[in-house]
């Protein structure tokens, strides 16, 4: 998923005193914008899935009792990860049902680690503090000058395609992907300066 | 265990509101009114001639974030598009409008500067989501209206609805990151706090419109269209 979308995590449990401490934990979680919603019954948690669709459900394993992640899983219908939280420690039978698992004692930076690979497939995770590339710089200047793809691939002996992923990796690193957006990003950077620029 | 409503009809409305004063938007784009004294949400929706079981479907649904499998039962379709346009006027008539003001008058706009591309970036934002709510009332809600009068019109099915809601909200997130990072540094840190205050609100309101236009609008028109015989396409 993308790095700016908000992540939707549901929390099923229970206690609403844990149900509400692991929420409001996932939501600080720091670097990861994640929003979450709390159910306390599995008819809640299958309606709840079903109606909205979530990143990762947060679950206690002895929740309900028909509940298996699997069937979650089917019921969710996307790429639903299936969270166990461990209140007790589970045996290994029981944690291969799961995704991952969350213990109530977790640290912060572990549950961020766990999280992150959950929701970020390895190639989208390091990008947020990669810089632009001198060729990425470069089609930010033309593409705020107004020339489209097929010009600037002709400028800069490129092929379309070529182009076409600078711009979405270009997209990504910035998070803009807007040509007004990327204008302000290349003034305020003196890319360009603004008499440069038709407007 | 059976699932079960937040907020049922014998509620008091003003207990809704001292819980989560965000609902006051809905009641609003109901049509309800301030004033109702001790009433339960079930007294003041006859009063006010309000349809209860679509009122609280928006309330139950706005609080818990999901809905039950059997909302579309509770919904009249006719008085959710009352409040999607209710919606869609405050908006486009009232807070956009109010956001570029303070955006405006806290960038202090030049022609010579960033401060000018902002504000174009604002416009811009602004008729896209002018642009998707008219694509809105022109296509699907006429198509609604053509539904609830019985003579369905052809060609159209809540299946091909398309789903373009995604930007109305995350340009929102973008041009907040953009005022962020890379905002005139003499703008004036009052109002331009002002405007960035509404815009992650707008973000907010903006997201949770969209959804329910998603879950309870969509599912709603879906039974629409099976009690009308038509058969829908979604999966």
């Amino acid at each position: 998923m993308n790095r700016d979308e908000k992540l939707h995590i549901v929390v099923a449990e229970t206690s609403p005193v844990i149900s509400a401490g692991l929420s409001f934990c996932l939501r600080r979680l720091p670097g990861i914008q994640a929003q979450t919603l709390e159910v306390h019954s599995y008819p809640d948690l299958l309606d709840c899935i079903k109606s909205t669709p979530a990143d990762i459900a947060v679950v206690n394993p002895t929740f309900g009792g028909t509940f298996s992640p699997q069937h979650l899983r089917e019921a969710a219908g996307n790429d639903l990860k299936v969270v166990a939280i461990e209140i007790t420690p589970l045996d290994r039978q029981a944690r291969s049902l799961y995704d991952e698992t969350i213990s109530i004692v977790e640290d912060v930076p572990s549950m961020v680690s766990k999280i992150r690979s959950l929701a970020y497939s390895p190639d989208e995770n390091p990008s947020d503090k990669e810089p632009l590339s001198q060729r990425e710089k470069e089609i930010i200047v033309l593409v705020v000058k107004g020339m489209t793809n097929k010009e600037i691939a002709e400028r800069l002996f490129l092929s379309v395609h070529t182009v076409m992923t600078h711009r979405r990796n270009i997209a990504r690193k910035l998070e803009i992907h807007s040509a007004t957006g990327l204008t302000i990003y290349a003034i305020v950077n003196h890319l360009v300066d603004l008499t440069e620029i038709n407007l | 265990m059976e699932s079960e409503y937040h907020y049922s009809p014998a509620e008091k409305m003003a207990t809704l509101i001292a819980d989560n004063y965000r609902l006051i938007q809905v009641m609003t784009r109901f049509g309800i009114r301030v004033g109702f004294g001790d009433k339960t949400v079930a007294e003041v929706c006859r009063d006010q001639n309000v349809d209860c079981g679509t009122f609280l479907s928006v309330v139950n649904f706005v609080t818990d974030g999901y809905t039950h499998a059997d909302v579309a039962g509770q919904i009249s379709v006719a008085a959710l598009m009352h409040y999607l346009k209710q919606s869609h006027i405050y908006f486009l008539d009232y807070m956009l409008p109010a956001i570029r003001r303070k955006l405006l008058d806290g960038i202090r706009m030049r022609t010579d500067d960033v401060s000018f591309l902002i504000l174009k970036f604002f416009d811009e934002y602004m008729s896209q989501v002018r642009g998707h709510m008219e694509y809105e009332e022109k296509t699907v809600f006429l198509y609604v209206d053509s539904l609830l009068g019985g003579s369905p019109k052809e060609g159209f099915s809540i299946s091909t609805y398309s789903d373009h809601h995604e930007e109305v909200a995350s340009s929102l997130h973008e041009l907040k990151s953009i005022i962020i990072k890379y905002g005139p540094a003499d703008a004036d840190a009052n109002l331009l706090n002002d405007a960035l205050y509404d815009i992650y609100r707008c973000e907010e309101e903006l997201t949770s419109h969209c959804l329910v236009e998603d879950e309870l609008l969509v599912p709603s028109i879906v039974r629409l269209e099976q009690e009308s015989g038509i058969k829908s396409r979604m999966k």
